[in-house]
């Protein structure tokens, strides 16, 4: 696999006693996307009227909240060196038990709510416990289950498409929290909070401490099962989350929802320069991985390219960006 | 792992039960197949399973070599779309399949070569590298054709979909690919590296081979077999879609690892591939055979991946208490060096 020597032991930024030119270049590494994403949104501003309006600013808020906030448990997934394929399958599964739930059993929206995204959570667990227990390999395992729960999810909804009608879900997508879309206002809650608590906890530092090192945490002690085994949990849980959102948004759970969503949740995660194989990255860049997506994606409707070229686009910003940050990595 | 003399019988039984369990399940699914549909055990239908799974058959030859070097390869099912739409192109601008097929397999390799170039020369993940490929490959087999198959009227598909009793050109190229894979595994140069890179790629690059060299021929060499899975794919069909081949890598990737290959490479042989490809494939043509539904049929082949992979891991843990399990991570190379 690649060659991971010189980046291997990347430290994690704790500490606040380094000298300032350890510190100038990792600044300039970690606000590099912060950069790509203002140059993109300054550019594209710039050569379209259509793109800087308040409307279109919320709608691409709105469009990359379900990648973005999969994304965030797919960052935590694999800063501790594992990677979760099940996700999209999950979309499926949970938005099918809410919807499915509220439709045809009579629950309070906000108990199928629940409901879906504890079915969410459980795939996350069965998947924590095929890898850490059972000691099968993330990529093959996740792959197991993406298989699976996406048949699961069909069956639920018995392979067609059930409509939400329900006020309060469809309002997940369609009300305003402030001036946000609430669609919007979710994922950047979710966004704080993930991000404070990888910062400021201790789950947070056994996440980096795993990803980083996970024969020295073993060594030492850390809960290495335990906290592994959360962050699928967790990762199943935005997934779930996510579910509910693609649901109300289109309406409807269908058999189709949530294909392919675990790769643009992969590819916005290595946009905002989380390494794969885990110990370094930052659920933020993650926001800023998708943004650049969702941005680009947004700019070239705008500009009338069809949808058809939207994969296409999608699949070279990918390289791209995996190009750059070998170039980048090569200089230092 | 050797059966010594000094074994004892348990130890042998249980040896040849963790060395074929797989094939002991697949019989059983077999018997089980034909009990619920009695013409499932025909030769005329043990030929169309096996025309229906030769792209996965012989794209798992490739990823065999991929994932004894401790790779990965997610693009081959976007890559049979992307080269089939190619094929399909060049034979409706000049009318010749011939430059259509040339074409077609060109794309496959070079794209291929060009993954293998990230890989190798450049050290970037293949996970991200292939993952990369599998969206951009389907994104422009969308893009090139407007979303829609492309139609193939020549000799040659109706000469591919020729039965010459229970043979046809579908079942000699799977033989072949499997042939050549033991033949390039086995007895050169490259399948002897293949294994040495997966085992221990500094060690054996410091050994003096040329480690980047031999990656970017085995993922060449994954294009080739890429190629000949399009053909069988675009013949099957008629015509050239861009929706091809949807999930094969994924299907050649569980069918090389439950046929018993650690995923974390340096070891493995073609033979396990082929038992793990066959247990896909009548999987996929028993359980639509039933008329099962869609949905259902995921539900079946989820679980048997996972029992088939819980029984390899716990065969393997109990037998050898080989604990090469607990490092496989999805960098293993990197986690071992630590």
């Amino acid at each position: 696999m690649a060659d991971s020597g010189s980046q291997r032991y990347s430290p994690i930024s704790l500490s606040t006693s380094e000298s300032i030119g350890v510190r100038l270049p990792r600044l300039l590494a970690d606000y590099s996307t912060v950069l790509v994403v203002a140059v993109l949104f300054v550019f594209f501003s710039l050569s379209s009227e259509n793109f800087f309006t308040g409307q279109n600013l919320f709608n691409v808020l709105k469009q990359m909240s379900i990648v973005a906030i999969i994304g965030i448990g797919m960052t935590m997934v694999i800063l501790i060196g594992g990677i979760d394929l099940s996700v999209g399958s999950v979309v499926l599964m949970s938005g099918g038990v809410a919807a499915v739930l509220i439709q045809e059993y009579d629950f309070g929206p906000w108990l199928a709510i629940a409901v879906g995204i504890g079915a969410g959570a459980l795939v996350g667990l069965v998947n924590g416990l095929l890898i850490e227990v059972a000691h099968l390999s993330p990529v093959i395992a996740t792959l197991g289950t993406l298989i699976g729960v996406r048949g699961l999810g069909q069956i639920i909804i018995d392979n067609t498409y059930v409509w939400v009608t329900d006020g309060v879900f469809v309002g997940l997508a369609a009300n305003k929290v402030l001036f946000l879309p609430m669609m919007a206002a979710v994922m950047i809650l979710l966004y704080v909070v993930v991000a404070i608590v990888l910062k400021q906890t201790i789950f947070g530092r056994y996440v980096y401490a795993i990803g980083g090192n996970p024969i020295a945490s073993r060594l030492v002690a850390l809960p290495v099962v335990r906290t592994k085994v959360l962050v699928y949990v967790l990762c199943g849980a935005f997934a779930g989350v996510a579910g509910m959102l693609t649901a109300a948004t289109i309406g409807f759970a269908g058999p189709n929802n949530g294909a392919n969503m675990e790769f643009s949740a992969i590819a916005a995660v290595v946009l905002g320069g989380t390494r794969l194989g885990g110990g370094v990255g930052r659920v933020e860049r993650t926001f800023l991985g998708t943004a650049i997506l969702t941005m680009t994606l947004n700019y070239l409707t705008i500009r009338g390219i069809p949808d058809i070229w939207q994969q296409t686009v999608t699949g070279f910003l990918l390289l791209a960006a995996v190009l750059l940050n070998y170039l980048a990595q090569r200089k230092r | 792992m050797s059966a010594g003399n000094k074994l004892s019988i348990g130890w042998r039984v249980g040896g040849f039960v963790r060395e074929n369990g797989l094939l002991l399940m697949l019989l059983v699914l077999i018997v089980a197949f034909n009990a619920a549909n009695s013409r499932f055990l025909t030769l005329a239908n043990f030929t169309t399973l096996l025309e229906q799974n030769a792209p996965l058959l012989i794209v798992a030859v490739g990823m065999t070599f991929a994932i004894i070097s401790n790779n990965i390869d997610l693009s081959p099912g976007s890559l049979i779309a992307l080269s089939g739409v190619v094929v399909g192109l060049v034979f409706t601008s000049t009318g010749s399949i011939v430059l259509g097929i040339i074409a077609g397999f060109a794309t496959a390799i070079v794209a291929e070569l060009f993954n293998g170039f990230l890989v190798a020369r450049a050290g970037i993940n293949p996970l991200i590298v292939t993952l990369a490929a599998w969206i951009w490959a389907r994104g422009l087999a969308i893009s090139f054709t407007d979303a829609n198959s492309i139609v193939i009227r020549d000799p040659f598909v109706s000469f591919m979909n020729t039965r010459f009793g229970p043979i046809s050109p579908p079942l000699v190229l799977i033989v072949l690919a499997y042939l050549l894979g033991w033949f390039l595994l086995n007895r050169t140069k490259l399948g002897r590296y293949t294994y040495a890179i997966g085992g221990d790629e500094a060690a054996t690059r410091q050994a003096g081979v040329d480690t980047a060299k031999y990656k970017l021929l085995m993922f060449g060499m994954m294009g080739f077999f890429i190629g000949v899975a399009m053909l069988i794919a675009l013949s099957r069909l008629g015509a050239a879609a861009p929706d091809a081949a949807y999930g094969l890598e994924l299907d050649a990737i569980v069918a090389v690892i439950i046929g018993g290959n650690p995923f974390q490479g340096g070891e493995g042989s073609l033979r396990k591939t082929l038992v793990g490809a066959l247990f896909i494939a009548v999987l996929n043509n028993g359980l639509s055979n039933l008329g099962m539904l869609d949905a259902y049929f995921y539900v079946y082949k989820g679980l048997a991946i996972v029992a088939a992979l819980l029984f390899e891991v716990v065969s393997r843990r109990l037998l050898t208490r080989d604990d090469t399990t607990l490092t496989a991570v999805i960098v293993p190379e990197a986690a071992r060096e630590i």
